[in-house]
């Protein structure tokens, strides 16, 4: 397939057709390759390869994986760290090895345990370039799987973007994509800015997609995209619910609407530009996320696109988000609790209906 | 391994030369405390604001270790760092930018007083967090064992089946590891974030100091009130480091334990948690009138001053000359002179908007954020 190389020449590229996770693990593969000084460290990512299996195996030729050999096996103990179960020792500790020189990459196994490291997080990782004038900076990238329906209960589902968001100096992407987990991923590790990756663990093994096979392949990062392009309706979601509004919008065309899709992929900074850009183009936004609705993703893209496209908005915006409450277990409650291609598409027929 | 009480050995300087105790320990023993006491009156005399953080009494505890201190080893202090600082060679005119909020403050004036830092020496500017410090300096010190693996100076040794490896690793005879300091005072070692350090740190056998200030206060909670042990060098043995307790007052002692500490982590042997006896004269912060404790402690305490001490020391040592204390006195208080003027006289203010500019290190993203700063302004 043809595309444009990173320097702008036109070059023939190959790509693979992969799954989103593998699109993580083979990023991290060929950035430790390229640079001595990236480490992943985590709670088993080393001889067990991650609980997901991202720290584990890079992709053959065909796309699946090469099982006869883990990255723990291919680069070592030290470089493929089996942390303690700690935290704070695994996000401090990243810090502490970014100021000496490294740009480690650790995991948190379930975004629902990162809380445990907040300070670290938030008063150090954050805050090193401000309070070091420019001077030094923390290039650690921190990845960790979030979101629902996979049956994870309380503390295995969470959506917790919005509080790294909401922190102030940390940089906070959301690829929904196996081709946007590769270059947003190599775009974070190669970033002298505090980057917190999150993967939802839903899109894990159930979508793949066409990466490029170039071990410079980055995403920038704070640029969203139109993955959809329509003249009546905004949609802006990230994540497993960008493939929601997918599905709604293939419904939605079929009865004669033209939706325009937005994914914003750096959750923060955010790329607002490209979405009041769009709202002013269809003059109806719906914005979709599982986070929780009070101060979260949704109601920050609401803020900021009525204030940017309101003379041209002919409804109001809509949110819908997943309920201020923690996650619920059960099937049914789980089923309820995240948004529905339902819930989406009637919100989407009201902004059509009105003006 | 059990902790212990370090040997006294017969001469109480441990056999520190004469030119050694002046230039290595005295000098940076005296400069913090007459910079610290000078900050202290600029305080009260409303020169600089926020509040002050003085390490007046803990100048023995921070010396000693700070002057084992070689370029690339990281300094995570907490808020009384000073001698540990001015050991590792901070001039006065950075700690005076920083305390009076200049632009010229290695910091850019971004952190409040005695959150100090200096990028150039490789010390991190600690948050109100106590105890945060102490988990980033074992992250330092993994990255100092990458150093020398990536040399090729690390062998892993594998348990008989292959499988495990934590902290049983070997360096090769010659090679020298960097090392990390960290420090924190009693009330740290109650926190969650010094366990996970330790912890760390002992499976991995990380070159880390760690420095436990025992002041008895923790703001206002008496250490009895925050730690169920009697010594906090104690807390070692459970991590698989040793861990010593020495006169915090003494800077001979210090220096001798940090020593020994120092030599065995660059060479592969792992952390040490070290515990000095020591005390504040002033309350937490200049705000703190300290009314917790009683008179009687602090002057118990004053009688065994560092400065007072250290005299003592030399004196019975042979060591000791009323020359060089003076001429190290007027050198250094030249230097504070100089460096206040400079201060009050010659720095300059930073630009009010500044911090936006260095929130993010891609400019974009700070660009970002002033957009959104400057429509504020004009609406």
């Amino acid at each position: 397939m043809m595309q444009f190389a990173r320097d702008g020449r036109r070059e023939k590229m190959s790509s693979k057709n992969i799954s989103y996770i593998q699109a993580i693990t083979d990023t991290m593969w060929s950035e430790m390759e390229i640079d001595e000084t990236v480490f992943v460290l985590g709670q088993d990512c080393g001889r067990y390869g991650g609980v997901f299996k991202a720290t584990a195996w890079r992709s053959e030729k065909d796309g699946k994986p090469d099982l006869s050999k883990k990255m723990y096996d291919e680069f070592g103990p030290l470089r493929v760290l089996d942390a303690p179960l700690a935290e704070n020792a695994i996000i401090g500790g990243a810090i502490g090895a970014a100021l000496s020189g490294y740009r480690p990459i650790a995991e948190i196994q379930f975004m629902d345990f990162i809380d445990c490291a907040m300070g670290h997080i938030v008063n150090q990782a954050g805050t090193i370039s401000f309070k070091t004038n420019g001077s030094w900076c923390c290039p650690i990238t921190i990845r960790t799987p979030y979101g629902g329906g996979i049956g994870g209960g309380m503390t295995h589902s969470q959506s917790n973007e919005a509080w790294f968001c909401h922190a102030g100096g940390l940089v906070v992407t959301a690829p929904s994509t196996p081709r946007d987990a590769a270059g947003l991923l190599r775009s974070c590790i190669r970033a002298d800015d505090p980057c917190v990756y999150i993967e939802h663990k839903g899109l894990y093994r159930a979508i793949t997609g066409d990466v490029p096979d170039d071990p410079n392949f980055t995403i920038e990062l704070g640029k969203g995209k139109v993955v959809r392009e329509g003249s009546d309706i905004t949609l802006i979601s990230y994540g497993a619910m960008l493939h929601k509004c997918l599905s709604v919008a293939e419904k939605l065309e079929s009865e004669g609407a033209s939706v325009e899709i937005i994914d914003p992929r750096t959750l923060w900074p955010m790329d607002e530009d490209l979405m009041i850009n769009s709202a002013c183009k269809t003059g109806r936004c719906v914005v979709v996320a599982e986070s929780h609705a009070a101060y979260g993703f949704t109601s920050e893209v609401a803020a900021r696109v009525q204030e940017g496209a309101f003379w041209n908005l002919l409804t109001p915006i809509r949110t819908i988000a997943g309920p201020d409450t923690p996650f619920p277990f059960e099937p049914g409650m789980e089923a309820a609790y995240l948004p529905s291609d339902d819930e989406i598409y009637n919100s989407c027929k009201r902004a059509l209906g009105d003006g | 391994m059990n902790s212990k009480k370090i040997n006294q050995k017969q001469k109480k300087s441990f056999g520190v030369d004469q030119q050694t105790a002046f230039e290595v320990l005295y000098h940076p023993l005296l400069k913090a405390r007459l910079l610290d006491e000078r900050m202290v009156k600029l305080f009260n005399q409303g020169r600089f604001g926020g509040t002050y953080f003085s390490g007046c009494g803990q100048e023995a505890t921070n010396v000693g270790a700070g002057v084992h201190m070689v370029e690339g080893d990281i300094l995570a202090p907490s808020h009384r760092q000073l001698g540990a600082m001015v050991a590792r060679g901070i001039t006065a005119k950075r700690v005076l930018a920083q305390v009076y909020s200049t632009a010229e403050s290695p910091d850019g004036a971004q952190q409040h007083p005695c959150h100090f830092g200096d990028p150039e020496l490789d010390i991190v500017s600690p948050t109100g967090h106590v105890a945060i410090q102490v988990v980033l300096a074992a992250g330092s010190a993994y990255a100092y064992l990458l150093d020398a693996y990536r040399k090729g100076d690390v062998k892993i040794n594998w348990d008989k089946d292959g499988i495990v490896w934590a902290g049983n690793w070997t360096l090769k005879k010659g090679s020298k590891l960097n090392c990390a300091f960290a420090f924190f005072g009693d009330g740290a070692t109650a926190k969650g974030d010094f366990h996970e350090s330790v912890n760390f740190a002992g499976i991995h056998k990380l070159p880390v100091i760690y420095m436990a200030e025992n002041n008895i206060w923790a703001e206002s909670v008496h250490v009895t009130e925050n730690v169920p042990v009697e010594r906090l060098s104690d807390r070692a043995a459970a991590y698989g480091m040793p861990g010593v307790t020495v006169d915090g007052q003494n800077v001979f002692e210090v220096y001798h334990a940090v020593q020994e500490a120092v030599e065995r982590a660059r060479s592969g042997g792992g952390p040490t948690l070290v515990e000095c006896l020591t005390y504040r004269y002033h309350g937490h912060s200049m705000i703190d009138p300290a009314d917790y404790r009683t008179d009687e402690e602090v002057e118990k305490w004053k009688k065994r001053d560092p400065l007072i001490v250290f005299e003592q020391v030399a004196k019975e040592d042979g060591i000791w000359s009323d020359k060089l204390a003076k001429e190290t006195e007027d050198r250094i208080n030249n230097e504070i002179e100089e460096a206040i003027d400079w201060v009050e006289d010659e720095s300059t203010k930073p630009k009010p908007d500044q911090f936006i500019d260095v929130t993010f290190r891609d400019p974009k993203f700070n660009d970002a954020i002033r957009k959104r700063w400057e429509k504020r302004k004009n609406v």
